[in-house]
């Protein structure tokens, strides 16, 4: 009776790391499909921010062209216009989707050598992991730059 | 002696027996509502992106002369109705788009006190103007689309997404957003 007692304890116990397994399994599993789409839906807003934000209009000149004319000359808005449009336009639209308490940047590497990498906003974003992120080109001529966005929680 | 240990033991056993039967039904039954909710947490979150997808990559909302990203057509969302909207996705679909005006800068230390507080008054009202929703009647100087029949209702899942509209009252591009709820569970 001992030995059969044993025995039936032992079986037990390994049905339970079987059902455990196949728990924690299971479990795993329901949450990738989750994070699949979450990752699909932040790769969405990203990236349309970025491209929005560049073909938005403002009072004294298109974003896109901001950029542009801080490499090849013709600016009309004034740094501190710039800064402000952009930290205006940025922040109304994460507070409008219900994403408070987030930090970005926006950084412009030129593709052609002799110029300089421009950054607006908070270059720290990049030193932390977990920030979402959008490229995309602008060209004039034969020159062409590379805008990059990255927002990341607080 | 003997016989009271081999009680205890059948107890064990009988208690051990019953414990297992509990787990794996516990198991089963959880197993199930993990399945569930993560199929239809998954079905959501794919339905919601694809309408969004959909709505930003129409041909009939956004204006053609824009090849990259979505500019939204303010016309073509004025007229746009509920009916539209359930031919397209189906029923308990919300849809919102909404745009924002661009506000002064009243933190300019070139601002006197005097001009500071026009300048707040002046955001104040640009703010109260963002709320303006778009019917025949009030475009173009209206900044929300919503539709009526179309509303928003409890149990919604919502998404946003940064999206332009092309404002034809002065021919500009402007920075908005578009939202979107849906139901899960009767879709």
């Amino acid at each position: 009776m001992k030995g059969q007692t044993s025995i039936a304890a032992i079986v037990i116990a390994v049905i339970l790391v079987i059902f455990l397994m196949i728990f924690l399994f299971a479990t795993t599993i329901s949450q990738q499909i989750g994070s699949d789409y979450r990752d699909e839906y932040r790769n969405l807003y990203v990236t349309n921010m970025l491209l929005s934000l560049l073909n938005t209009d403002t009072e004294c000149e298109k974003f896109s062209d901001m950029v542009k004319d801080r490499y090849f000359g013709g600016a009309i808005c004034t740094e501190e216009e710039i800064v402000y449009k952009l930290g205006s336009h940025i922040n109304d639209t994460l507070k409008a989707t219900g994403n408070t308490n987030y930090r970005w940047l926006l950084e412009v590497e030129p593709k052609f050598q002799g110029s300089f990498i421009t950054q607006w906003g908070d270059s720290s974003v990049t030193d932390e992991d977990g920030y979402w992120d959008a490229r995309t080109f602008l060209s004039s001529g034969p020159y062409r730059l590379e805008v990059k966005l990255y927002i990341i929680a607080d | 002696m003997k016989g009271q240990v081999e009680i205890m033991e059948y107890m064990v056993f009988v208690l051990l027996t019953m414990f297992i039967i509990a787990f794996v039904l516990f198991m089963i039954f959880g197993f199930q509502f993990l399945s569930l909710g993560g199929e239809q947490a998954g079905e959501i979150e794919s339905r919601s992106l694809f309408i969004l997808q959909s709505l930003l990559s129409s041909k009939t909302l956004n204006s053609p002369q824009y090849q990259k990203g979505s500019v939204l057509d303010d016309a073509v969302l004025t007229v746009m109705t509920c009916d539209d909207i359930v031919d397209m996705f189906g029923e308990r679909v919300y849809v919102e788009v909404r745009t924002f005006l661009e506000k002064p800068d009243c933190d300019d230390p070139g601002l006197s006190s005097l001009e500071r507080s026009r300048c707040e008054s002046r955001i104040g009202k640009l703010i109260s103007m963002e709320n303006i929703q778009c019917t025949s009647e009030k475009y173009p100087e209206c900044f929300v689309w919503r539709y009526q029949g179309c509303e928003k209702q409890d149990e919604m899942v919502f998404r946003s997404v940064p999206v332009n509209v092309l404002r034809k009252m002065n021919s500009t591009v402007a920075m908005g957003v578009i939202t979107i709820g849906i139901r899960g569970s009767e879709t």
